[in-house]
């Protein structure tokens, strides 16, 4: 598990992944093709998810996009100017394990996904917008956690 | 796994981190291997062995009960 090692390296695989992200919600946020995607609003009858698709109709993926792309320039600032280039053993076994969680949190996402679509068909896209969300910023929330644990 | 390094560091009296510089890893990982909290891979076992001018197996203590 050597390419992990190198802090730049994760930095860019992480900022190229977050590009991704947050260029999409920047792009399809409040644009009309994309809304007309959605289930109208109050389709469902679940509290939260009502709230979920209002704050997409009211543009909330510009600000995840950003907080994305502004927790990746924090990412790549702390592997540029943090202490060391190169994680050693120690630090390098923790990512592992890191990265084994989120691995977890990915999984379990995914009957939880699975589930809520078959419950649900109408909201495929918020369940899915949802869950690449969570899955995301757990993802890089943590490793920005490891990466101030080891500036 | 149990070992003296925390011990001979002491009486060497050089902190964790001039420690963990001469073998070329974090402070942290000194820390971790003397808690008891990470066990080193044998070629850092190794450099911690030859730093302290020791054997592998007199700086850590090898115990039945610990192999997994």
């Amino acid at each position: 598990m050597t390419f992990i090692n190198n802090k730049m390296t994760n930095a860019v695989f992480i900022a190229l992944l977050s590009l991704v992200y947050g260029g999409l919600f920047l792009l399809i946020s409040g644009h009309m093709e994309f809304l007309g995607t959605l289930p109208p609003k109050s389709a469902a009858n679940y509290g939260f998810w009502n709230n979920w698709l209002a704050f997409i109709y009211g543009g909330g993926l510009t600000i995840i996009g950003y907080i994305i792309l502004g927790t990746t320039l924090v990412i790549v600032g702390l592997s540029l100017f943090g202490s060391y280039r190169k994680l050693d053993e120690y630090q390098s076994a923790l990512l592992l394990k890191v990265i084994m969680v989120s691995g977890l949190v990915t999984l379990v996402s995914f009957p939880l996904l699975v589930i809520n679509l078959l419950s649900e068909p109408l909201f495929a896209i918020p369940f899915t917008l949802f869950f690449v969300v969570v899955i995301w910023f757990f993802f890089q929330i943590t490793y920005l956690l490891f990466l101030i644990k080891f500036r | 796994m149990k070992n003296s390094i925390k011990l001979l560091r002491e009486e060497r009296r050089i902190t964790q981190k001039e420690l963990a510089s001469e073998v070329h890893v974090s402070r942290q990982a000194i820390n971790a291997i003397e808690n008891e909290k990470f066990e080193p891979s044998i070629w850092l076992a190794y450099d911690l062995a030859k730093y302290f001018g020791l054997s592998i197996e007199d700086l850590f203590h090898f115990e039945e009960s610990d192999r997994k």
